[in-house]
């Protein structure tokens, strides 16, 4: 039916939906929990005509900081598809979150404490940016390493592989590093499951500004994005300065990726399962795909983080559990319609 | 000095020293046994490979001396087969081709809409203008990425084999669509497969290992003999209106 519509008006109406998704997660996310809390309450507190520490405290930066990372994780896993024309590449997949997490866990296990997970511990304040920045390095050596090992990203099958070997390894050392400190093993464990559970208003405050940075060349290169599809040689036979190019549109997912990582740990498969669904509903022009893919990734997770805060009340689920029970599912779907096509 | 010329080419690959031009106002189809180094020498003359020795002149000027968007703005490339954005829609595809005049940061003007139109319109695209390329058939595919090709209304148009894959009926358009860009003062250089298509060019080049074995207006250049050499014994060469056929002799 909705294919019907005119293509302009069919488009709007996504992204309208899609704001309409957003800000349906966040007055559910701040109202529900382990206490559910009453619309009134929660929009006197939004509006700041009551006191509600646990709206203002607690659940309003998680939920933004949960939105922030999804969007990141969203506009990451739709940039790495469209720079390695590959469906499948993913920040999860491609072994970049595990370096993000990896280079973290150092850097925290370096600085005499463990990951930035404890950022709610005062002693961690002040660590989320430098750990990002280190975390930016990780992803980044991580994927440049899948790339090498898979020789190139042409193949779909070598990429995931590759990515999947260069992802065991690393979590493999992130594990080692946090048996080091066995007293704290149980909160590193669900922070490297991916977890909002940490998130407070520094973590927000270090996100929007990797946002900031990262997102608007992102945004500006939809274009970029839309020519390689036709090809490097193509690309380049239309003038653009394709390796400075692929080499900003790299760096700038790759930080966007360090970012959610460093504030959430590794959560699996917002980045490839946001993309996929808006691309049926908006096709690959990728002016549209990106900021659609950061709506998406940030309902998306803020939705995941809202059945992980209830579904097993009073206890929590990393939220990092919850997507890739559904992503899973939803990975093995797309290799088994792929295979189909070939 | 006008046109696009390659001189003395060597390397990359199978390119052992070749000389070929192509004027504006011409059509050139480049014929030769796969493996040749057709498609190499294309991407050399379109700046996308640089040679080991010997050197591109594009209107007289080395080529490495264009900045990539002057480039792209005399030069369009048209690989063979290649990867192709299923999810965008045939506008958005062709409009790409505007890229050289536009850069990264410019906005589309009259100019360009009417450039993109008249592509759409001469490929015969623009009935499918909107819908996603992955939902068209294989002939329908390759107008529109002629059509993008052509949307820079570039002054050279170079094209990797763009008549595989095709029924006669869009064949046959398309032979007369380069023939009439020609005309209108393009100049075109088609790798073709088909020595009877390269027939209805107004000039045909022939490379074998990386040499270029004969170039000439097609009835002297697709001889018996030559066509032999290439494709073997049973090649047959009649001659209708004047115009070679070549057919095998089973």
């Amino acid at each position: 039916m909705i294919q019907a519509l005119p293509l302009a008006f069919r488009r709007s109406l996504v992204f309208l939906w899609l704001l309409f998704l957003l800000l349906l997660a966040l007055v559910l996310g701040v109202a529900l929990g382990a206490v559910n809390l009453p619309p009134g309450e929660v929009l006197q507190a939004l509006l700041g005509l009551k006191e509600n520490p646990i709206v203002t405290e607690m659940r309003l930066p998680r939920v933004l900081g949960g939105m922030l990372v999804g969007a990141a994780l969203g506009v990451a896993g739709a940039s790495f598809q469209g720079l390695f024309r590959n469906p499948l590449a993913d920040p999860y997949l491609m072994g970049s979150a595990a370096g993000a997490a990896f280079a973290v866990t150092l850097l925290a296990s370096l600085l005499g404490g463990l990951s930035p997970a404890f950022a709610q511990h005062a002693i961690f304040q002040g660590l989320p940016l430098s750990a990002t920045l280190f975390g930016f390095l990780g992803a980044l050596s991580a994927t440049l390493l899948t790339l090498v090992l898979a020789g190139g990203a042409a193949r779909t099958g070598e990429l995931v592989l590759a990515g999947v070997v260069v992802g065991s390894v690393l979590t493999g050392a992130t594990t080692y590093l946090m048996l080091q400190d066995a007293d704290r093993v149980r909160a590193v464990f669900a922070y490297t499951l991916g977890n909002l559970a940490f998130l407070g208003w520094p973590g927000v405050r270090v996100l929007v500004l990797f946002f900031l940075l990262a997102l608007p060349p992102l945004l500006l290169l939809g274009r970029v994005l839309n020519a390689l599809q036709l090809g490097e040689e193509v690309a380049k036979s239309l003038g653009l300065p394709l390796e400075g190019l692929k080499l900003l549109l790299l760096l700038a997912a790759s930080l966007l990726v360090a970012a959610a990582v460093a504030q959430a740990g590794i959560i699996g498969f917002v980045g490839l399962i946001t993309p996929h669904l808006l691309r049926r509903l908006l096709g690959e022009d990728y002016r549209l795909l990106l900021p659609a893919s950061a709506l998406g990734g940030a309902a998306l997770l803020a939705l995941a983080d809202l059945l992980a805060r209830t579904l097993t009340r009073p206890a929590e689920l990393p939220v990092g559990v919850v997507t890739t029970l559904l992503g899973g599912p939803f990975f093995l779907y797309l290799m088994w319609r792929r295979r189909g096509r070939a | 000095m006008e046109g696009l010329e390659a001189k003395g080419i060597v390397g990359p690959y199978a390119l052992l020293g070749v000389d070929l031009a192509v004027r504006p106002g011409e059509w050139v189809a480049l014929l030769g046994p796969n493996g040749s180094g057709k498609s190499t020498l294309l991407r050399v003359m379109a700046g996308l490979l640089w040679p080991r020795s010997g050197k591109v002149l594009l209107e007289g000027r080395p080529l490495r001396a264009y900045g990539s968007y002057a480039r792209g703005q005399l030069l369009a490339y048209l690989p063979q087969g290649g990867p192709y954005p299923e999810g965008l829609l045939v506008e958005e595809v062709v409009r790409l081709g505007r890229l050289p005049h536009l850069g990264l940061w410019g906005q589309e003007g009259r100019e360009d809409g009417e450039a993109v139109e008249w592509a759409l319109e001469v490929t015969g695209a623009s009935r499918f203008r909107g819908r996603y390329l992955g939902s068209l058939s294989g002939g329908e595919r390759q107008r529109v990425l002629l059509a993008r090709a052509l949307a820079a209304r570039p002054r050279y148009l170079l094209l990797d084999e763009p008549t595989t894959f095709l029924d006669l009926e869009y064949l046959g358009g398309l032979l007369a669509l380069l023939r009439g860009l020609a005309a209108k003062g393009m100049g075109v250089l088609a790798v073709l497969h088909d020595p009877n298509q390269a027939a209805l060019a107004d000039r045909v080049a022939v490379l074998k290992g990386g040499r270029l074995l004969a170039e000439g207006r097609p009835e002297a250049v697709l001889t018996e003999p030559l066509l032999q050499g290439l494709y073997g014994q049973g090649v047959r060469v009649a001659h209708l209106g004047g115009r070679p056929h070549v057919y095998l002799d089973a």
